[in-house]
């Protein structure tokens, strides 16, 4: 019973999304595991927001640090590469997905390499590096728990911090049996030990670990990388080569804001003070240190997001530190998890990047209508994005783009005509409470046709009454006079 | 004082007894209430569906309709919040426009917003004993900002029993043509909240947007609940005539 | 505490005249700004970095953090801290039948001088330095005599099988009860991560309130960026996992059980 298969890749992702929903919908398991995740998560994050204090002048300030690394992103990207390359690593920029896998693949060609060992890195995933890897031989394994779950499930992830919500202990002591060929029970404990000496193995015999990088630090060319299990330290010290793949927005300029970003990213991502390792790399290995790698490759990565610099809208999406707050209070996520936007990222942050990154306003610009616009998110970020504005905007790329139906096209028009008119306006409204008697039943419409319809399947609608507002003015203009006249308040 | 009515689209149609206990209020507090009869709506269901130009045309009807006006005072959360919150937007590139949208900005409230910050009231002498919780509108509380005036105007009321609702600030999942477009999402947010009302142990539901109600209603409705479902103008209306 | 004068060879620089420019004029610039850009202001707003703590509230602080995310923490004075941390590393050795532990080859650890009561408790040391595993069998390679474990260096391997690592950490932090560590030749990484406890004995006057400061002593003993050490670590309390169906597991990777002695 592996669920969701790879239905994430495979379907179109605007035309999939009704099929997904309803699929995700119907799987309580997976409904019960995001909303105990999420409230866990948001939780966590309300109590650390209390404890910290001052939050809105840490998310003011994380606001400004992000907004201004990105305003100045050519000095400060330009800065950090540098500093890295200074410090004894390589850089190569990469405008797309292809370019970085295929630099990746020089770099482990070069190094005759079998295994990579991967750190948690939601951008190797964006450019499929896995699925070229295999093609080519080299066994990649993904060593943060949640994520080496999926891998053995080839599944997709359907949280951004905690990958494997969607999957129960029953199911994960299957997947170790299978792999293994020796049978576990499903207690956290056996399978948590049969995964750390699995793993370990795999940190020991890489030719490369790969990992993202949290936030580099433009004034030292240094690369952050955080992690509550270790696995991030451990594939960034022991194989001989790091190869680090970073958005070329993931930065800070100085080690004075990196302490605002980390404060923030631990307390909105689980409530945490701090995640249990934040490594700070600083070059490869220096002379005189007796392990750490070799050698350090660092690759920048466009793919779509200098499409967002200089828009005036959509600039501020790059500030995202991906903490998952919003995901963790979306209302939509909460009832559909991950996997229902088709997409390596999901939830608020989801909707809008995915479309944005890929530059499809077709297929993917579809998840901008996965939100009823309630603003949680934005009221959740740290840095103060405003994606529900953002929801809006893509919406009005959609129609812009003439990427809507022709029906609902012209469904606003004559929405613009009537509701701009008066006359109009209440013509329209009287003739709607003759036309709506056929659907009426004991005062209430309880269904009708499309759209209505999707209306009516899970709720009864109020009939229009025969006397709206408008037409009791006259009254209740009188009743008010003469309310007024026995003087104030009653 | 002179205040003028925003009766919103909804409420015109749907619910006109809500502006009418908002008037009644009002005119008790010392307002001079009018009607504007050129207002029809905000242009929020064309707007929020990515229908700009649309909206624009629509807003613009708003806006002349209450360029007179000293105060607006509408029973939506959501109308006001999109007035706030996008028509400055909406007419950037209109500078005689984008005037008048800031000046009807500067003088539009919500029901409960302008009675606690513009009237200064919080006690409008209502009893209703009855078990009530209340569900707070999206836009009105982040959009608008109203966070405490609806409650501090409820814990005012004399033999209310008031029931906390679970989850209160989770969204009810109408969204406008949300509701309709992604219909099963909708449907699975109303759901929970409907379920969360029952579990509050309410006979009666209170709100600030017609919008959320109608959602939440509707599906308590189609279950069978026996839940009353009301605007909180129509609460402290029904508690004062009470009295 | 300089590092190694040899200083690494610059590294290469592939792609970026295009994508640079690419990015400076989306941001409507004709090239690429090389000067820094003003700023107003910079790091965390001064009501938390004015903030200032006595080196008894410090330790306090530090002490609930750290015992809060599981760890076990002692307090010792100057006099007694040599004789107490070796009774300590024996009694965690003890507690868990460790028998091979590796440390920091740092000189306040050897002043501490334990190394020979915990060989006396039949005990092992592997002292990160390069001959630090002379006369140790190393440990068995995953994959045999060819894979790639196997042709890592021996004090690598050795450290691998121990079960306890000790540092001393350039500071603590209170507020987040972490530990700073800043890499370097007897510094190494692996000790503070390959084994199932970790120890760090450190003084009370090196406990700082927040992280920044930290960072602020890392700038100001390394102002030349290619001279600072390969890595600073942060490490806040045990490795953790919550990914078996949202049930905390601690110790998956790094170590699980976390120990501290701090010296008044």
């Amino acid at each position: 019973m592996s669920g969701h298969g790879n239905t994430a890749v495979d379907e179109r992702i605007g035309s999939g999304l009704k099929s997904r929903t309803k699929h995700a919908l119907n799987d309580e398991f997976l409904r019960k595991a995001v909303a105990f995740t999420t409230d866990k998560l948001k939780n966590g994050r309300l109590q650390a927001m209390d404890t910290f204090g001052d939050w809105e002048a840490w998310r003011e300030r994380g606001r400004a640090i992000r907004s201004h690394t990105i305003a100045n992103l050519d000095y400060y990207l330009g800065q950090f590469a540098d500093n890295v390359v200074q410090g004894g690593g390589n850089v190569y920029f990469c405008k797309e997905g292809k370019d970085a896998v295929r630099t990746f693949m020089d770099i482990a060609e070069r190094n005759k390499a079998k295994l990579v060992a991967k750190g948690k890195s939601m951008v190797s995933e964006e450019i499929h590096l896995n699925q070229e890897l295999e093609k080519k031989g080299i066994e990649a394994i993904e060593t943060d728990l949640g994520e080496y779950i999926l891998q053995l499930a080839r599944e997709t992830p359907s949280h951004l911090i905690i990958p494997a919500i969607h999957k129960n202990k029953q199911q994960i002591a299957e997947l170790f049996t299978d792999a293994s060929g020796e049978h576990f029970e499903p207690e956290t404990k056996v399978l948590a030990e049969y995964a750390r000496k699995k793993l370990r193995n795999y940190f020991l015999e890489a030719d490369i670990g790969l990992t993202g990088c949290n936030f580099g630090v433009a004034e030292s060319g240094s690369i952050t990388l955080v992690s509550n299990e270790g696995n991030g330290r451990m594939v960034s010290t022991l194989p001989k080569v790091h190869v680090v793949v970073m958005g070329m927005e993931r930065l800070v300029p100085t080690f004075e804001d990196l302490e605002v970003v980390l404060n923030l990213l631990a307390r909105s991502a689980t409530g945490q003070k701090l995640t249990t390792y934040t490594s700070i790399l600083t070059g490869p290995r220096a002379s005189g240190d007796l392990d750490g790698p070799e050698e350090l490759h660092v690759i920048i990565l466009d793919n779509g997001r200098s499409e967002q610099l200089g828009d005036p809208i959509f600039q501020e999406v790059l500030n995202c530190i991906r903490c998952a707050a919003c995901l963790n209070v979306c209302p939509v996520y909460r009832h559909v998890g991950g996997h229902t936007y088709g997409s390596v990222y999901s939830g608020p942050i989801g909707a809008v990047l995915t479309p944005l990154l890929q530059q499809d306003m077709k297929e993917a610009g579809s998840l901008a209508y996965a939100s009823s616009l309630c603003g949680a998110c934005y009221e959740a970020c740290p840095v103060k994005i405003p994606l529900h504005d953002m929801l809006v905007h893509l919406r009005h790329r959609k129609v812009k783009m003439k990427l809507t139906s022709l029906p609902e096209r012209i469904a606003f028009k004559s929405y613009q005509t009537i509701f701009g008119n008066i006359k109009l306006y209440k013509l329209a409204t009287k003739s709607a409470y003759y036309m709506q008697k056929p659907l009426v039943r004991d005062g209430m419409i309880k269904a009708g046709p499309p759209p209505l319809s999707g209306w009516t399947q899970s709720r009864f609608m109020p009939m229009l009454p025969k006397q709206s507002f408008r037409d009791k003015w006259g009254a209740l203009q009188q009743e008010l006079a003469s309310r007024r006249k026995e003087g104030g308040k009653r | 004082m002179k205040v003028s009515l925003f009766v919103t689209c909804l409420a015109d149609n749907l619910y006109p007894e809500v502006v009418e206990s908002v008037a009644r209020i009002l005119t008790d507090y010392g307002c001079e209430v009018d009607f504007p009869e050129a207002q029809s709506c905000c242009g929020q269901p064309a707007f929020n569906s990515g229908y700009q130009d649309e909206a624009r045309e629509v807003s613009r009807q708003l806006i002349r309709a209450f360029e007179h006006s000293d105060y607006v005072v509408s029973p939506s959360g959501s109308c006001a919040g999109m007035v706030h919150h996008f028509y400055p937007y909406l007419f950037q590139d209109e500078p005689e426009w984008a005037a008048k949208a800031e000046a009807l900005v500067g003088k539009m409230y919500e029901f409960s917003q302008f009675l606690v910050g513009v009237l200064g009231v919080t006690d409008v002498g209502a009893s209703f004993p009855h078990k009530v919780t209340y569900h707070p509108s999206c836009h009105g509380m982040r959009l608008l900002g109203v966070k405490d005036e609806p409650m501090q105007l409820l814990s005012a009321v004399a033999d209310i029993e008031y029931q906390d609702l679970p989850s209160r600030d989770d969204c009810c999942g109408f969204g406008g043509t949300f509701a309709i477009k992604m219909a099963d999402m909708s449907e699975a947010m109303v759901c929970e909240k409907a379920a969360n009302v029952c579990r509050s142990g309410a006979e009666v539901l209170v709100g600030t947007d017609m919008g959320c109600m109608m959602n939440i209603g509707g599906r308590l409705n189609k279950e069978g609940k026996p839940v009353r479902v009301m605007h909180l103008a129509q609460l402290l209306d029904e508690g004062r005539a009470k009295r | 505490m300089s590092i190694s004068s040899e200083r690494r060879a610059p590294g290469t620089m592939t792609g970026r005249d295009a994508f640079m420019s690419n990015i400076a004029s989306r941001l409507g610039r004709r090239t690429p700004s090389q000067t820094p850009p003003e700023r107003p202001f910079k790091g965390a707003p001064e009501f938390y970095t004015e903030r200032r703590m006595t080196q008894e509230e410090h330790i306090e602080q530090f002490m609930a953090n750290w015992t809060a995310l599981s760890g076990k923490v002692l307090v010792v004075s100057e006099a007694e801290a040599p004789a107490a941390v070796a009774a300590y590393i024996r009694q965690i050795c003890e507690e868990h039948g460790i028998t091979r532990i590796t440390r920091w080859e740092h000189e306040e650890l050897i002043a501490l001088g334990f190394d020979g009561p915990v060989r006396e408790a039949g005990i092992e040391i592997v002292p990160w330095r390069g001959d630090g595993a002379d006369g140790i069998e190393p440990g068995p390679s995953p994959s045999g005599e060819g894979g790639v474990w196997q042709q890592r260096e021996r004090l690598l391997r050795a450290a691998e099988t121990c079960r306890l690592g000790i540092v001393w950490p350039d500071y603590a932090v209170s507020s987040t009860s972490s530990l700073a560590l800043f890499s370097h030749g007897g510094k190494g990484r692996s000790v503070s991560l390959l084994t199932d406890a970790l120890l760090a004995v450190f003084r009370a006057d090196q406990l700082v309130f927040r992280i920044g400061e930290a960072f602020e002593q890392f700038k100001q003993r390394y102002p030349d960026a290619v001279d600072m050490p390969a890595s600073l670590n942060l490490i806040t309390g045990p490795s953790r996992s919550a990914d078996i169906e949202n049930d905390l597991t601690i110790g998956i990777h790094g170590p699980g059980k976390v120990h501290a002695v701090i010296i008044r």
